[in-house]
């Protein structure tokens, strides 16, 4: 790993009532990739990209992001695409984008617009008036309209029609800013994705089985990502 | 990043809008239906049916102070305004200010339509609103309470929900200790914090009222160490709140 970590994670616990979502996770993640979080269902990579996003608070451990642990000014290098509906079904799409944009500096006009427009978003419709793919689209066009160095996408695919996945699938790839740019997947399904991945991190019951760089990984084990998934999770 | 609340807040008031406007539509209903009631009912039942609404006010309040943060985390919102780079206060700042402002239009709808009712049936004299005279001290003072007050409410309210976020479990229960708790806090606090400025002078005025056509004339005296005391003690209870939400708080 050459370049600096821009996410530091040491000896990470997180517990809730009842459970406990992850156990000793530590973990360097390399500034300007793009890093697959994988996993099954339960597995922690929600809770992890909470955690980096700064809307967790680790139970114990350390969790730096670019440098401090997170906090309001960290915010500001985060993009941060929840896997549920966060947004406001009143407003309308144009709506969101403005929201949005009165809190980040590096938010981006001229991108924003060329992805409404390629994810087929018209911006005077309602927010609770679009479809759930058409929602999940305009979550990574808010995410991906900002230069954040760090974005993270937690599922972003989940429950999306296959149209719908393409076009997200398209989109960070089209809009990632190789170099400068590292944004964390978290998901599942790794068949739509795998080929963006060039870190991975595989999570099981809160801790870390796998990370490495997957094209080493791909040759170390002879296959996909999937295979690779599949075999160390079984 | 600088002059973010104003988003923020702008996004509050569309968000109380639908709302607070069915309910000054509802209270206008109300006073309406009560105009066409003069003559055929007894004026004093009219005026009294009237002010009724005034005492839903405060829980109207508190209850508004509630939900405009439960609502936030219900709708997964939380996930959006969490991970904004602002300070705790310009989420926390918005939701009162709205909800001061909601309560504070409520007073002044439900007031504005008994006064009408007043003057229509010509019953003023009876409660004798017109021969009042207070000096202007004495006009912003009583101004500045009743701004106090809601503002307090949302805000004791505001709180209880926050810290009742942090409890891990039975969060109803928490919110129904901390709701009285945090209210005994500003009252108390309230007190406390007015003991540094006992030595600012009273307003002292007359009132000079007309009471079934004779004036009557009485002399008051209002503190203004206490309303100090409890602005301070709101202000503390809203710093906490804010750092709370900035800080502890999670999803």
């Amino acid at each position: 790993m050459t370049a600096d970590p821009i996410v530091v994670l040491r000896d990470v616990y997180k517990r809730f009532p009842g459970a406990e979502a992850l156990r000793g996770v530590s973990l360097d993640l390399p500034a300007g990739q793009i890093v697959g979080l994988l996993g099954p269902n339960g597995s922690g990579k929600s809770t992890l990209l909470k955690l980096m996003a700064g809307l967790y608070r680790p139970s114990s451990g350390t969790v730096l992001v670019g440098g401090r642990a997170p906090d309001r000014r960290t915010k500001t290098i985060v993009s941060y695409l929840p896997e549920v509906d966060h947004l406001y079904p009143w407003m309308t799409v144009q709506g969101s984008l403005e929201f949005v944009r009165a809190f980040f500096a590096d938010w981006d006009d001229e991108r924003a617009r060329a992805l409404l427009d390629f994810m087929g978003l018209a911006p005077g419709k309602k927010v609770g008036a679009l479809s759930k793919g058409m929602r999940a689209r305009l979550r990574l066009v808010l995410a991906l309209a900002r230069s954040a160095p760090l974005v993270l996408l937690d599922e972003p695919l989940s429950g999306i029609d296959p149209p719908s996945r393409s076009r997200i699938v398209d989109a960070i790839l089209s809009e990632y800013r190789a170099g400068r740019q590292t944004i964390v997947i978290s998901t599942h399904e790794v068949l739509e994705t795998e080929a963006l991945f060039e870190q991975l991190v595989l999570l099981e019951s809160g801790t870390v089985k796998l990370q490495g760089d997957a094209e080493r990984l791909r040759a170390e084990f002879g296959r996909s990502v999937q295979g690779i998934m599949e075999e160390v999770l079984a | 990043m600088k002059g973010a609340f104003w988003p923020m807040l702008r996004k509050e008031f569309r968000q109380a809008l639908p709302a607070a406007a069915g309910i000054i539509a509802a209270v206008m209903a109300w006073q309406m239906f009560l105009y066409t009631r003069i003559g055929r009912w007894p004026m004093d039942v009219v005026l009294i049916v009237s002010a009724l609404p005034f005492g839903f006010v405060p829980l109207w309040v508190l209850s508004r102070g509630l939900s405009t943060l439960r609502q936030e985390w219900a709708g997964n919102h939380m996930y959006l305004l969490l991970s904004l780079p602002i300070p705790g206060w310009y989420i926390a700042g918005a939701k009162v200010l709205v909800v001061t402002v909601e309560g504070l239009a409520y007073g002044v709808v439900i007031g504005a339509g008994w006064l009408l009712l007043a003057r229509g049936s010509g019953g003023l004299e009876l409660v004798a609103l017109e021969a009042v005279r207070l000096p202007w001290g004495a006009i912003i003072l009583l101004g500045g309470l009743s701004l106090t007050s809601p503002l307090a409410t949302a805000v004791v309210a505001q709180f209880s929900y926050v810290a009742s976020r942090l409890a891990p479990r039975l969060r109803g229960l928490a919110l129904a200790v901390l709701l009285p708790l945090s209210g005994w806090f500003v009252t108390r606090a309230g007190t406390v914090l007015a003991l540094p400025f006992l030595w600012l002078p009273h307003i002292d005025f007359t009132v000079h009222a007309v009471v079934d056509g004779v004036t009557v004339r009485s002399g008051m005296a209002l503190d203004v160490a206490p309303v100090i005391g409890s602005l301070l003690a709101v202000a503390a209870l809203f710093w906490a709140t804010a750092t709370l939400l900035e800080r502890d708080v999670e999803l």
